[in-house]
């Protein structure tokens, strides 16, 4: 007997938005990390060649 | 006699709700411990690298490589030029030590797999324990042994605090230690 | 459906002979849809276990489970060190250089903390015998413009991207075209403070004979300097000793605050307010028309608008003249300046304060110094020369550390010239050497619309700026920490530049750029053709002169290692030319407002607009940010009918400009002060449309001084702009809070007097000790505690911007402070007390008090935040959930909550990109939205002091620690360190007869110590 009524209609939508809205959580963290920025032109850093250091104990 | 809902709902459902948080929390605590703690982890390294030989049968000191463990925060993993400091001669016509010459002169670093870590809002400090004359082994248990490094001891916080607190037991072969920090902003800043 | 089962015999369709005769057997299975034992073979106990249901189940589990197992969940990334680790970098060890900042023209010594090449904080170098380790705050956030995601990463050719190899090739065709052409060649700079540079546009000169150099700068001391070369003969004046002086008259001298060598006069200035080591104060009377940073320290204010400053100077000599005969004035000029008489300020000023006055400065002959500031024209500082000159005070000029100058400003002449020839196409090549004159220069010097009739205009800058988009070549040149460099801004001290990195980009130092040019040849372009260069002038010039032992190489290394040369230099005998005096006069103040335009406080003439740090730091005095306004008077804004935030239009003859009003107590009448620096156009994100323009205010045609405008004329204009600042703008008239500083003690104040007669007054009848409810602590070892001195404080901010930068603090843009939400972990209060003409300004760095029984530590329901045994009052980010219960009990209100993600809000955010990010510190965490942070003490650099002290086998103590508020602090007004230890600077601070605590009446017994300000007035009561 599938009549199903108007309250367990917007009721089952309502869980299933609920779950897609939490499940959705794991992929969207996947794809959206730092580390997933879409600038993938690293800058080079190098240290100058002449450049004079004062003297640090280590 | 009848049964109503309250009845039904103790009798039946609070003890099945205990029983089913409980048993998934056990579960998933001993299932995910070694992923917590990291103890076992043993990853391959792009270069089969033996410690059971370096540092165990020829006895080369942790330091020599890992310069920085007692002058600042990190031990520091060699730089290729380390390895070659010996492997320009020696052995250079095994194959992994073909791959060693092979990164050094393409000038490429080596992407070694990290096995020890904690989480970064933790700041750890080599120096402070090396400088206290504590071992390595301590820590990283009996790498002498050990043909591929693998992680022996939980780095979670409880077992560093365990240490802190207790490092007479820990470490039985220091004679005077002191207690460790305890404070947050030891290790938390 | 029923009429086809109805009847068969009326049948209509048909599948078959069959069917259609009903035949039987077509009936049967019409009759059974199944045939017998068609189901016996239907088993269940032989089907298959898996259902189809169970088939789909197991599928999805496994493909969750494989999703999962997809990723090793226990991998921790790689750890790659280096291939061959340079000699001279430690992984997580940093490296400190020696260099010069290029802020301003006052070339301060700098080192720069390296940590794996990244240079990520500058503070003094403390060999410079100048700032001597101190910078301002400019200097210290100008790491930030090394990571500025808007420089310019590569040369470009009407806005297309194009080789230096092009660029160069075509200008130097160009150049001999204008060459050929008997064009000029005009390069365009701003102040020259390197004698290198200087020899390359020389060299440059004498390539291209054609050139001609012109100099100028929006901020400058033209007028000091010519009124010096009138009345002593050099353009070179003295710096002044301001230790030794026990009177100073400022007038509208911004001499603590932001005018020339502010710095060093801090720390000089401030040697004489010393309350622990009991020397005598020095008397601060500042005359000026706007409330300067100066101004709120002054013992004695007087309101004075710049345009009256003349008759003043000109009245006080008068005054002296007539007191003392023996003045060396001649009877020519005593007639002459009978005219300007001191009862006209009696008035304004008042009687009493002008007595005292005069009086101070007669007693201290040769022990004080009347100063004007930079703003002021010529006439001023003649005048204020020949007053110094006739009370002795000359003696206090130390003119063996001179201001050079190395190249002198351009004229309102030569730059009318320049425009003349660009217009009338006789300028073949301009070249922007690092300067923007289209924002900087007089509109009606019309630069912006020559410069369309030029045939190349080349720019060598930064980052994109009004010139360079008016330009046809826009060519990037090195930041400050990839450059080469020298600067010889004082007598006797040579500063040198090095990098610390490599060029990130495709720039190139813009000296080599001009090398190229000189050389004619594309290719003649290397990496070190201008290091080369500095060396070969250096030993030409420097090392000759040092006559040192060690070979020419070393000499330069060390050199380099300590980043400065002293050397002796003659200091110029000088005497006055009382010539000059005899005829000075200017144009008195008529009617209408007075318009005084000056320098900001902390975004420099245009290097600094696009510094989010810098333009979120609020006004030392008005406490706004991201925001010039027009500061008027009380009475002003009433007689006008305007409030806070209303706008006015500002009119200088044709010239207009309409921007917000603020209420300025003690701002004189009918005046208006506006900053300039504001209002860029063409400028990165941060920098664009911030404030207003008032450079379009200024005019080539000026009566005395290019900063300080008569005659002219405010309007309201109708329409808001909202002025985020930090505090209250209520302080003075809202009865709730007026003075609440002082009645709840916030600010506990004295006078010299006072404390001299009876050095105990500030605790005298104090009541017994607090009782606390809960059992105490006992804190045996080191307990971390810092002192704040309020006398020597002077609100300049350099320990706010390097808090910024050691604890990598967000910006959080001007809509966010309006909502009280700015980020900083140490602010500077500022509090008004007395009448809105007359306020007096109390200063008062408020950080947290890392309180014993701290009231957040309590509250917080998971613990983020407790004390430690040391002292410090700990905040754990990582178990912070953002109740934000402990900043609703802090009494101060010191902890700053992160609302938003400040590092990438939104996926393309500002500061979230691979080059930005270079400029955090690794060793503080970059806090995310939801923590709550606060001062931690510099807990990072007091674990890395303590580990060393165990490295090194000794104990921790006090002194090893410097917090970065401490290092940036230019008067060292704070103190920190161990208050366990009765030795320690910070216990004696603890103990003295003015220390008090803020709200020590909640017992949270706070560990930050304020020391009370004295102020040297003659009375015992603060008025």
């Amino acid at each position: 007997m599938n009549n199903i009524n108007r309250k367990k209609f917007f009721g089952l939508i309502g869980k299933g938005t609920l779950f897609a809205a939490i499940a959705s959580a794991v992929p969207f963290k996947m794809f959206s990390s730092a580390a997933n920025a879409s600038d993938k032109k690293n800058i080079k850093i190098a240290i100058h060649p002449f450049a004079v250091k004062r003297n640090n104990k280590v | 006699m009848k049964r109503t809902v309250l009845d039904y709902a103790l009798k039946i459902r609070l003890p099945l709700t205990l029983f089913v948080i409980a048993a998934s929390f056990m579960l998933t605590f001993y299932i995910s411990r070694p992923e917590r703690d990291g103890v076992g982890y043993s990853p391959e390294q792009p270069i089969k690298f033996s410690h059971k030989l370096h540092a165990g049968q020829m006895a080369i000191d942790c330091q020599y490589c890992h310069i920085g463990v007692a002058k600042e925060r990190y031990a520091l993993i060699p730089s290729v030029n380390i390895c070659m400091n010996c492997h320009t001669v020696a052995r250079k016509d095994k194959p992994e030590i073909i791959k060693l010459t092979q990164y050094y002169e393409e000038g490429k670093p080596i992407p070694w797999k990290r096995i020890h870590k904690i989480p970064e809002y933790a700041y750890f400090n080599h120096s402070v324990h090396v400088n206290k004359q504590i071992d390595c082994a301590s820590c990283h248990g009996d790498i002498k042994e050990m043909e591929i490094v693998n992680q022996v001891k939980p780095f979670t916080m409880t077992a560093c605090l365990d240490c802190h607190r207790k490092p007479h037991e820990n470490l039985p072969y220091l004679e005077k230690v002191n207690v460790g920090p305890e404070n947050c902003a030891a290790c938390h800043r | 459906m029923s009429d086809f089962s109805k009847s068969s015999d009326k049948k209509e369709l048909w599948k078959s002979l069959n069917d259609y005769n009903n035949d039987s057997e077509v009936l049967k299975f019409k009759h059974d849809e199944f045939l017998e034992g068609v189901t016996e073979d239907f088993d269940p106990s032989k089907l298959s276990g898996l259902s189809r249901r169970k088939f789909l189940a197991l599928l999805s589990a496994s493909a969750a489970l494989t999703a999962t197992a997809c990723t090793d969940y226990r991998d921790k990334g790689e750890i790659v060190p280096y291939n061959k680790r340079p000699e001279e970098v430690f992984p997580g060890v940093a490296n400190y250089y020696a260099s010069t900042c290029n802020g301003c023209r006052e070339a301060c010594g700098i080192l720069i903390k390296t940590r794996e090449g990244r240079p990520i904080k500058v503070d003094g170098n403390p060999e410079h015998p100048i700032n001597k380790g101190k910078i301002c705050a400019k200097g210290q956030a100008s790491i930030l413009n090394l990571y500025d995601p808007e420089r310019l990463r590569e040369p470009m050719a009407a806005r297309k991207h194009v080789s230096w190899k092009s660029v160069d090739e075509d200008i130097i065709s160009a150049l001999n075209e204008a060459q050929k052409n008997g064009q000029e060649i005009a390069i365009v700079t701003g102040v020259v403070t390197s004698p290198t540079t200087k020899k390359v546009l020389d060299d440059f000169t004498k390539k291209y004979p054609n050139t001609k150099i012109y100099s100028y700068a929006l901020i400058n001391d033209q007028q000091r300097r010519s009124a010096w070369l009138e009345t002593y003969g050099t353009i070179e004046y003295p710096a002044v000793k301001w230790n030794e002086a026990n009177i100073i008259l400022a007038l509208d001298a911004d001499f603590l605050g932001n005018e020339t060598g502010f710095v060093e006069n801090m720390r000089k200035f401030t040697e004489r307010r010393e309350v622990v080591k009991k020397t005598d104060f020095n008397r601060l009377y500042v005359a000026e028309g706007r409330m300067s940073a100066t101004g709120a320290l002054a013992d004695y204010r007087l309101r004075v608008s710049p345009a009256m400053q003349f008759e003043f100077v000109m009245a006080l000599i008068n005054e002296f003249s007539k007191r003392d005969s023996a003045l060396p004035i001649d009877a020519d000029t005593k007639a002459k300046i009978r005219r300007y008489s001191l009862a006209k300020f009696y008035n304004q000023v008042g009687k009493e304060k002008l007595d005292y006055l005069l009086n101070d400065l007669n007693i201290n002959r040769g022990k004080s110094i009347v100063y004007a500031g930079d703003t002021l024209s010529k006439e001023v500082h003649a005048a204020v020369n020949l007053l110094n000159e006739l009370l002795g005070n000359a003696a206090l000029y130390d003119f063996a550390s001179s201001y050079k100058s190395l190249l002198n400003l351009s004229t309102h002449k030569e730059l009318s010239q320049l425009v003349d020839k660009m217009k009338n196409e006789k300028v073949g090549v301009l070249i922007h050497f690092d300067s923007n004159p289209v924002y900087t220069l007089p509109e009606d010097l019309g630069y912006a619309s020559a410069l369309k009739k030029v045939k190349t205009v080349v720019a060598l800058i930064e980052a994109e700026n009004e010139s360079s988009a008016l330009g046809n070549y826009t060519l990037p040149i090195n930041h400050l920490f990839e450059s080469w460099g020298d600067a010889y801004a004082r007598g006797g001290v040579y500063s040198l530049q090095q990098p610390v990195i490599s060029p990130i980009f495709n720039t190139r130092q813009k000296e080599a750029a001009l090398l190229t040019w000189i050389a004619g040849d594309a290719n003649a372009f290397n990496q070190e053709l201008y290091h080369n260069y500095l060396m070969n002038n250096f030993n030409a010039t420097i090392y000759t002169k040092k006559n040192s032992f060690a070979d020419a190489k070393s000499f330069w290394y060390s050199a380099l290692h300590d980043g400065v040369v002293t050397f002796d230099e003659k200091s110029q005998t000088t005497k006055f030319n009382f010539a000059a005096v005899t005829n000075l006069q200017t144009k008195g103040a008529t009617n209408g407002f007075v318009l005084h335009l000056h320098n900001n406080y902390y975004i420099g003439e245009e290097k600094f607009a696009n510094n989010g740090w810098l333009q979120e730091l609020p006004h030392p005095v008005s406490k706004v940010t991201w925001d010039n306004y027009a500061a008027i008077s009380q009475s002003t804004a009433k007689s006008l009918g305007v409030e806070n935030d209303d706008l006015i239009e500002v009119k200088v003859g044709n010239k207009k400009l309409t921007l917000p009003v603020l209420v300025q107590p003690g701002a004189a009448d009918n005046f208006v002060s506006i900053e300039l620096g504001y209002g860029r156009k063409v400028i990165g994100e941060v920098g664009k449309e911030v404030g207003f323009n008032a450079v379009l205010l200024m005019s080539m045609n000026y009566d005395s001084s290019p900063y300080v405008y008569s005659n002219v004329s405010v309007t309201k204009a109708g329409g808001k702009h909202k002025l985020a600042s930090t505090q209250e703008h209520h302080s003075l008239d809202d009865t709730f809070v007026k003075d609440i500083h002082r009645t709840r003690k916030i600010i506990q104040e004295g006078t010299v007097e006072r404390f001299i007669k009876e050095p105990d007054f500030l605790h005298k009848g104090e009541e017994e000790k607090l009782l606390g409810i809960t059992r105490e602590h006992t804190y045996t070892g080191l307990k971390w505690a810092m002192a704040i001195d309020l006398n020597k404080c002077t609100s300049c901010a350099a320990c706010v911007t390097a808090c910024n930068v050691e604890n990598n603090v967000p910006v959080v843009g001007k809509d966010q402070v309006a909502n009280g939400r700015e980020m900083q972990w140490v602010r500077l209060d500022r509090y008004y007390s007395g009448t809105p003409e007359e306020p007096i300004v109390s200063h008062q760095p408020m950080l947290c008090q890392h309180c014993d029984n701290a009231p957040c530590e309590n509250v917080c329901p998971v613990n983020a935040t407790n004390h430690s045994q040391d002292g410090l009052n700990q905040m754990v980010y990582n178990r912070c959930v953002g109740t934000r219960y402990c900043s609703n009990n802090c009494p101060y209100k010191v902890r700053r909550f992160n609302f938003f993600n400040f590092r990438d809000h939104f996926a393309d955010a500002y500061y979230e990109n691979n080059l930005t990010s270079l400029v955090n510190n690794p060793e503080v965490t970059v806090r995310s939205r939801g923590v709550m942070e606060k001062c931690t003490f510099c807990v990072q650099k007091i674990m890395e002091a303590r580990s060393n002290a165990i490295r090194d086998g000794k104990e921790l103590k006090g002194s090893d620690v410097v917090t970065a508020c401490q290092q940036a602090c230019p008067t060292t007004a704070i103190a920190f360190g161990d208050s366990n230890d009765p030795g320690s600077p910070v216990a004696k601070l603890r103990n003295h007869d003015l220390s008090y605590h803020v709200l020590e009446e909640l017992n949270v017994k706070p560990n930050v110590t304020y020391i009370a300000k004295l102020r040297n007035t003659h009375s015992e009561e603060i008025q």
